[in-house]
């Protein structure tokens, strides 16, 4: 699990920091650390030298020595330093699988299970922040992610970003998250669709077949039209688009009428994700609500998955363990989405198909199946049956905790908290 | 075209016809449309030979030949689906036009039609 | 938790009707359906609710909001939603005609009893096409605007008249030299006069086969004469050539139904996987022959093949419980029709009808027909479906007729009586040729319609099979989306 936050060890910085936004390089006289490179340079300023060593003697300048936890970073990576240099925060890394920009923390969802919950103040800093990003990344970095809260509330500062995305890195992947409401203003989503370029997609939730779920799951009155008539409207404007459907007890049992619904009324779309609940945020608040085994929900997610793959819809399930799913739908079983998130469970050892699985996300310590199992090739319980094997886990290592909970050793530091 | 059109059944409300008929049922005309009974009979006139013909306020359907119960009984079925299908078409012919016009405005646009 | 809260999704708003037809299948069962094609089965109680809108059933308002048979009084969605659905739905139309069959020759080895055209003298060619007509044809041709162009080669032995299929097949690619259309050739044949010069020319020019295999070698060599009884042995060998030659997909196979075939549909299927294929199309009783003599009315017979069909339809699915993968194309063209949004290909279940507009056939001498039974009749001295010559018409003269016109409006099933409110139709078709050899009328009167008859019996059997059967969901969301 990689820390994406970190305490400086040492911060010698005379004077407020005027630039926050950093690309690292390897430095050309002090090896072993690393030279800033910001965009642009405000006259008089320096940027502090960086390092993940101890030993810096005659520095003259302003130092940072690095986080112990962040010494993975690298030359290319981009990070945020606060002010007053005690923060340092990992915004784009070359060897991370997903690099997720959060743009601002307000949103006009509130959905039960959100892993950002929503805060209503002004963060637009977040959204300055981006752009220095965008202009410091690598011309060759592969993707990079646009999230929230809800991007699009920032109007035309958002389609100005999209834009900066697609001059300043052109063969870079630019995959948005968006509840998609405001898609359904055409002239909106025109303005869009002109600077979006190549290889930029939307991913937008969908919880619901009619108006009632979706709206309920997301907290919002008029929601699912308005997303639906976002979709059309970017179908229209032949953008890239994904739905994305999180997969909990309200959205469960109805996801065969939510692929048929898909399959039938949204068939433009380029491909389906559909995902394992992350027990962050307001999940874990609302749990009571929302934790279903995903066994109950076995035969539903293939034949849904089926339905949108027999429809010519390309089709990802993600955070799901193999153990969970029908073995006719492994094919869609995304291995990993995050480098930074997954865990595997010490019965996993012993299943014959692990190397395929994505494991868990570092949240299912906070709840996860009670149903993991050791399978087979072909999908059957190695052991015979579906129940626990009794494994003691070692209380030095992440452990999860199983729904219904089972006791488990103390955790790391003994206390939960929020992760990123 | 060159064939040449078969009655295959008796319905008729204008028609001389030389038959005994049997009053088999009759519809208030205030409640039930003339083409209601129309389709009604039209659908069991595969195998009955029905006519319509109107009396005062009602419309009478009389038949050439006895009708058991159950014969009876799904003609005035029919009849009250037919009633209903009207309604239905009534209430939402705006969105029906509509979604088809739009339709086939999009359709035509597409074929580029020369 | 939150301000923000909605209360449980228990609490519909108001809803109204979208336009939508019904039909009652049995004393509990509705189907009903919208302008789209999508349906929903509901018991009686249900459909009550639906009928007088009032809902005691929140689970039930879902469910028809879902499939557009409901719309809240504030949605800003679903007529956009529809209209997109419909224009899928028939976008296919404005093609035009994609399929153009060539009557080579009436020449043929063989006599089968249901055959109304051919001429047994194998040498001469007063029966086969000539040059000049067969360039003509390709005019009309090229004059439909859909982009997918098949052209057919029929008889009498298609294969007999070979030399003209050559020059077709070269002609017709050098008219299509900017690569505009997509073209694709079939030869239907018996196989008897294959050898290796076709084989080559079809290798050569991706030429695909149709043969006949009615079923086990006694019921086909019964139905399908020939000196020397040996029909199914030749069949069988030349479609192990073409496979070996072109390969497993070129050679297609598609049976004739008779009265012998009647009882022994497991015979017949079982036939066609041991000889490798792996669709079967259980196809309907024809008409043309006893009954068109007679211009009688047989629901007898029909009712026969029903059963007949339905046995073989739950034969299939089990084979394919147990692992051999084999499709029902009968079922496969109905459950595109139900599963997916869109009308399908197949000319004998469309309207607008797909005589004319989506078939066109030329015969050997000229002469042009709305569809292959329209031939038919002509040689029982019925011409009403022939639509003109190519030696005087241009696919505009022959499609823009007055008479043909009528035929396709006349036939139209939304205008149709029983049609225009039936909660099938979407998944139904217009057979004008069929209704007129029958019953004397384009239009057809559907109440002693085999045509409605099969449509009315197949689809509900086709839908209670989807909704309690798991496996057969998937396997016939596979045949619909093939």
């Amino acid at each position: 699990m990689i820390e994406l936050r970190g305490r400086s060890e040492i911060a010698q910085i005379r004077a407020p920091l005027k630039k926050t936004v950093f690309r690292l390089e390897d430095h050309p006289e002090v090896s072993g650390s690393f030279q800033l490179v910001s965009t642009g340079t405000p006259r008089g300023f320096t940027p502090p030298l960086l390092s993940f060593s101890q030993d810096i003697d005659n520095w003259e300048g302003d130092l940072i020595i690095g986080p112990a936890n962040m010494s993975y970073l690298k030359s290319g990576d981009v990070i945020g330093i606060t002010a007053d240099g005690r923060f340092l925060d990992a915004l784009w890394r070359g060897n991370g699988t997903t690099n997720t920009l959060l743009l601002t923390e307000r949103c006009d969802n509130y959905c039960l299970m959100c892993s950002q919950p929503p805060r209503d103040r002004s963060d637009d800093w977040l959204l300055d922040q981006a752009f220095e990003v965008i202009s410091l990344m690598p011309e060759n970095a592969d993707e990079i992610g646009l999230s929230g809260g809800e991007p699009t509330l920032y109007g035309s500062r958002f389609i100005e970003l999209v834009a900066h995305v697609r001059s300043t890195l052109p063969v870079t992947a630019l995959h948005i998250l968006s509840n998609g409401r405001r898609f359904s203003d055409m002239s909106f989503a025109s303005e869009y669709a002109r600077s979006s370029g190549d290889g930029t997609m939307v991913g937008i939730p969908i919880y619901g077949a009619e108006y009632s779920l979706h709206d309920y799951v997301v907290q919002a009155a008029g929601a699912f039209d308005e997303t639906v008539d976002g979709i059309l409207n970017l179908g229209e404007l032949g953008q890239s688009i994904e739905i994305r459907v999180v997969l909990h007890a309200l959205t469960a049992p109805h996801i065969v009428d939510i692929a048929r619904y898909i399959a039938r009324n949204l068939p433009f779309v380029d491909q389906v994700a559909l995902m394992g609940l992350e027990m962050m945020g307001l999940a874990r608040h609302n749990l009571n609500r929302l934790w279903i085994e995903p066994i109950d929900y076995l035969e539903d997610l293939a034949e849904a998955t089926q339905i949108l793959d027999s429809h010519g819809i390309r089709t990802y399930i993600y955070n799901h363990q193999l153990c969970t799913l029908h073995p006719d739908i492994w094919e869609f079983a995304v291995k990993s989405i995050s480098d930074w998130k997954n865990e595997y469970d010490p019965v996993c050892s012993d299943c014959d198909v692990v190397a395929d699985c994505g494991g868990f996300f570092h949240s299912a310590k906070y709840g996860s199946s009670s149903s993991i199992f050791p399978v087979l090739a072909d999908g059957t319980p190695k052991f015979g049956s579906r129940s626990i094997p009794t494994v003691v886990s070692d209380s030095k290592i992440w452990s999860r905790r199983k729904i219904p909970l089972v006791p488990v050793e103390a955790s790391e530091n003994g206390q939960i908290d929020d992760d990123h | 075209m060159g064939y040449e059109r078969k009655r295959l059944s008796g319905v008729s409300v204008d028609e001389g016809i030389d038959y005994d008929m049997i009053e088999v049922v009759r519809f208030d005309s205030r409640v039930t449309s003339l083409s209601s009974v129309r389709k009604g009979i039209y659908r069991m006139s595969g195998t009955l030979g029905l006519i319509c013909r109107e009396d005062g306020s009602d419309f009478v359907v009389e038949s050439n030949a006895e009708l058991n119960q159950l014969e009876i009984v799904t003609l005035m079925r029919h009849v009250n689906d037919y009633q209903l299908r009207e309604s239905i078409s009534q209430e939402t012919a705006a969105i029906r036009d509509a979604v088809l016009a739009a339709a086939l405005i999009r359709i035509t646009r597409e074929h580029d039609f020369k | 938790m939150t301000q923000r809260e909605i209360a449980e999704q228990s609490v519909p708003k108001s809803v109204n009707w979208l336009p939508y037809r019904f039909e009652r299948l049995s004393s509990d069962e509705v189907l009903v359906s919208n302008i789209a094609g999508e349906w929903v089965l509901l018991d009686g109680q249900q459909f009550d609710q639906l009928a007088t809108l009032s809902f005691a059933d929140d689970d039930l308002v879902k469910l028809l909001l879902a499939n557009h048979i409901l719309i809240t009084e504030d949605d800003r969605v679903s007529g956009r939603l529809l209209s997109l659905k419909l224009a899928t739905r028939i976008r296919q139309l404005p093609e035009l005609t994609g399929l153009h069959i060539f009557v080579v020759t009436l020449r043929c080895d063989h006599s089968c009893e249901y055959c109304q055209v051919s001429r047994k003298n194998s040498n001469s060619t007063e029966h086969d096409m000539s040059w000049d007509d067969a360039a003509r044809a390709l005019d009309i041709v090229f004059s439909s605007p859909s982009t997918n162009l098949k052209i057919e080669f029929q008889g009498g032995e298609s294969l007999l008249n070979f030399e003209l299929i050559k020059r077709v097949v070269v002609e017709a690619k050098r008219r299509n030299i900017d690569g505009s259309r997509n073209l694709s050739f079939v030869i239907a044949s018996n196989l008897v006069p294959l050898n290796e010069e076709i084989l080559t020319f079809a290798l050569e020019h991706s030429i695909y086969f149709s043969t006949s295999i009615d079923g086990p070698e006694e019921l086909h060599n019964s139905n399908r004469s020939r000196p020397g009884r040996n029909s199914y042995q030749l069949a069988t060998d030349g479609i192990a050539s073409i496979r070996k030659t072109l390969g497993d997909d070129y050679v297609s196979a598609l049976m004739t139904t008779t009265e012998r075939s009647l009882d022994q549909p497991e015979a017949i299927i079982d036939e066609y996987v041991r000889l490798g294929f792996n669709e079967v199309f259980l196809r309907f009783l024809s008409p043309y022959g006893h009954a068109v003599k007679t211009r009688a009315i047989s629901r007898y017979g029909n009712r026969q093949w029903m059963d007949f069909y339905q046995r073989g339809l739950k034969y299939i699915i089990e084979l394919n419980r147990s692992g051999t993968e084999v499709v029902e194309v009968l079922a496969s063209i109905y459950l595109r029709k139900l599963l997916v949004n869109d009308c399908g290909g197949y000319v004998d279940l469309t309207t607008p009808t797909g005589a004319g507009l989506g078939a066109l056939v030329y015969n050997y001498d000229g002469d042009v027909y709305a569809s292959d039974e329209g031939r038919m009749l002509r040689e029982m001295g019925d011409d009403s479906f022939k639509l003109g010559s190519v030696r005087t018409h241009r696919y505009k003269d022959l499609i823009l007729s007055e008479r043909f016109l009528d035929v396709v409006e006349d036939s139209y099933a939304p205008s149709s009586p029983m049609c225009s409110d039936c909660a099938l139709e979407p998944f139904c078709g217009s057979d004008p040729v069929f209704h007129h050899s029958t019953q004397g009328d384009v239009t057809g009167f559907k109440p002693l319609s085999d045509f409605c008859e099969r449509t009315m019996t197949l689809v509900p059997l086709l839908l209670r099979l989807y909704r309690e059967d798991r496996f057969c969901r998937d396997l016939f969301t596979r045949w619909a989306t093939r």
